[in-house]
């Protein structure tokens, strides 16, 4: 069991556990920042990412649209008109 | 499907979006900040901050929907809140990020969120949609306008099969101002703004489509609301034998929603006794299963109903009120019918109610009955005015089902004071008690013959019933919806955060 006097002189002075308190905040809102930063990097990677594979998304429905077109009976059968049109030089 | 979607879009909505739950959910809603992708980081952790605290459920249902725009299945909430749990925040979040990613599991990503704190939503999805009015429609037509009349209710239809949406006017007409069909066929409409319930209840006084019932089913376990039902019957199961052979799996779906109810509001005794039934049953699953109350539904005569027509000098007419299904066995009264005529009795049948899956065989003995001659009609489609002239100018109607969880032709008939042939069994003998009906054995042809002999040739026996049926003592849809609100609303509790 040390002695009272020795225990005093065991703890740190006010002002250097001032000091560390500080230095600890200051650590710790350097992090918050810093993970703020990655969340906020990764909610925007995810949104562009997101916003592309919608794009994509109604591009493929678009050309899958198109092919349905095309292979449908009706413009299989008037491919004759159009053909025939292409014949007609514009005015 | 959004052609021209950025990511800056994207990202505000996510914001946007987590904020509104963000809103609902914490004490302490962290301050907006211009940068969506930051505001939506530090909301999206606040919020998995909240739950890891709570170690509450309904938070993670909350972020899922805030995330993906759409209800999350029971499976999805149990996964996130246990890795909450378990895993470091930034893994499970970034998880949670990366199923959003999928367009196939996520809704629109422009997808604004109205989240409804301490509110009652009304899922009037069919009934809104559709200008079919038989038995659960009509329920809903009758009951509904008097709570939106004496409450604040939302009404709500489904958005695709993810998220309840608010109803558009046609479909609000339909249910609140209902004045017949709107002839405008049934549309899945999507809609980028959806309706949270949060710490509300959810009342479904329809009977859910088999495909949303996983989703209200986890909203009924795991989302933090209490979601009461109005039981109509358990007939696919109880009477599969009669059923098409698919509706017996349908129900079992929503038996499945049903368990995890807080409340069931049954249309009638023998109604409340199968879900007291199911409910008995839970306790092998360690379920507790919703409370149970009778609420019996009414025998209302609208004002505006038409009086009979007074055309003595017609056939007298036999009327059959509802769907052309097995189970309702009209191919007894057709048959019934057949024999009477043949022994030179002179009446015309009219069957008013839409067809099923399984009305060939109905469809066919129609057919032939015509044409031999016989005056026999089928009215599909019909409105309500049109509906009640056929009661009040029948001479008698005919009720024999096999199975019902009520019975609202019978009552509706006796209502108006015609008198009815019903089954004397289950919730049909409980409607005939007061007076004004001929009970038969449904499975005795003979019997069901008999009975129709009697009252079109019996004028004195039918003059006493028809009697008796207006002397019954008067239940109004006014009384059915404040005993049904009590049931579903006023009654049910919402578990505290």
């Amino acid at each position: 069991m040390p002695e009272p006097e020795d225990l005093s002189s065991a703890m740190p002075e006010p002002e250097d556990l001032r000091s560390t308190v500080e230095g600890l905040r200051a650590q710790v809102s350097e992090l918050t920042a810093e993970v703020d930063h990655w969340r906020a990097l990764a909610v925007g990677t995810w949104s562009d990412t997101l916003a592309a594979a919608y794009r994509d998304h109604a591009t493929t429905d678009a050309a899958e649209e198109l092919a349905r077109v095309h292979a449908s009976l009706s413009w299989r059968v008037t491919a004759p008109l159009r053909a025939a049109r292409r014949l007609v030089p514009r005015r | 499907m959004s052609g021209h979607l950025d990511g800056r879009a994207v990202r505000g909505a996510l914001a946007a979006r987590l904020r509104a739950a963000a809103a609902a959910a914490l004490d302490d809603l962290p301050a907006p900040i211009d940068d969506a992708a930051r505001d939506a980081g530090r909301l999206l952790n606040a919020l998995a901050e909240e739950a890891e605290l709570t170690d509450d459920p309904a938070l993670a249902w909350l972020i899922l929907v805030a995330t993906t725009g759409r209800y999350p299945r029971t499976e999805a909430v149990h996964e996130l809140h246990r890795r909450l749990r378990a895993d470091s925040r930034a893994a499970t979040l970034g998880r949670v990020l990366a199923t959003a990613l999928d367009p196939v599991s996520s809704n629109d990503p422009l997808t604004v969120l109205e989240v409804l704190v301490d509110a009652v939503v009304v899922d009037v999805d069919y009934t809104g949609r559709h200008d079919l009015n038989t038995g659960i429609q009509r329920v809903v037509r009758n009951a509904v306008p008097t709570w939106a009349a004496e409450h604040e209710v939302m009404l709500a239809a489904w958005s695709g099969t993810d998220a309840l949406r608010r109803l558009d006017p046609i479909e609000e007409d339909r249910v609140l101002r209902w004045s017949g069909p709107r002839h405008q066929p049934p549309r899945r409409t999507r809609s980028r703004r959806v309706l949270v319930p949060w710490r509300s209840r959810v009342v479904l006084p329809e009977v859910p489509a088999p495909w949303l019932c996983p989703t209200l089913a986890a909203l009924a376990e795991v989302s933090g609301n209490a979601v009461s039902l109005v039981g109509y019957d358990a007939i696919p199961v109880v009477s599969a034998d009669t059923m098409p052979p698919e509706e017996p799996e349908r129900f079992v779906h929503y038996l499945t929603l049903v368990k995890h109810a807080a409340s069931i509001a049954a249309i009638s005794h023998s109604a409340g006794e199968e879900f007291s039934g199911f409910v008995d049953m839970l306790g092998a699953q360690g379920l507790r299963g919703p409370g149970v109350r009778v609420c019996a539904l009414p025998s209302d005569v609208p004002d505006d109903a038409p009086l009979a027509d007074g055309h003595a000098d017609r056939a007298p007419s036999v009327l059959v009120v509802g769907s052309h299904e097995p189970r309702k066995n009209h191919l007894a009264v057709l048959h019934a019918a057949e024999l009477l005529w043949r022994e030179g009795l002179h009446f015309s049948l009219r069957f008013v109610g839409g067809s099923s899956s399984a009305s060939g065989p109905f469809d066919d003995r129609v057919r032939a009955l015509h044409h031999a001659g016989r005056a026999v009609t089928v009215s599909r489609g019909v409105g309500d005015k049109e509906l009640w002239s056929a009661f009040r100018n029948a001479r008698f109607t005919v009720f024999p089902s096999l199975h019902e969880g009520y019975g609202l032709p019978v009552a509706e008939s006796l209502a108006v004071g015609t008198p009815v042939i019903t089954s004397n069994f289950g919730s049909l003998l409980d409607l005939a008690d007061g007076g004004g009906a001929m009970l038969v054995d449904p499975r005795d042809d003979a019997a069901l013959t008999a009975a129709m002999r009697r009252l079109l040739t019996d004028d004195a026996l039918r003059d006493a019933l028809a009697a008796e049926a207006l002397a019954r003592p008067k239940r109004s849809w006014t009384d059915y919806a404040r005993d049904a609100w009590d049931a579903l609303v006023a009654d049910v509790t919402v578990a505290a955060r």
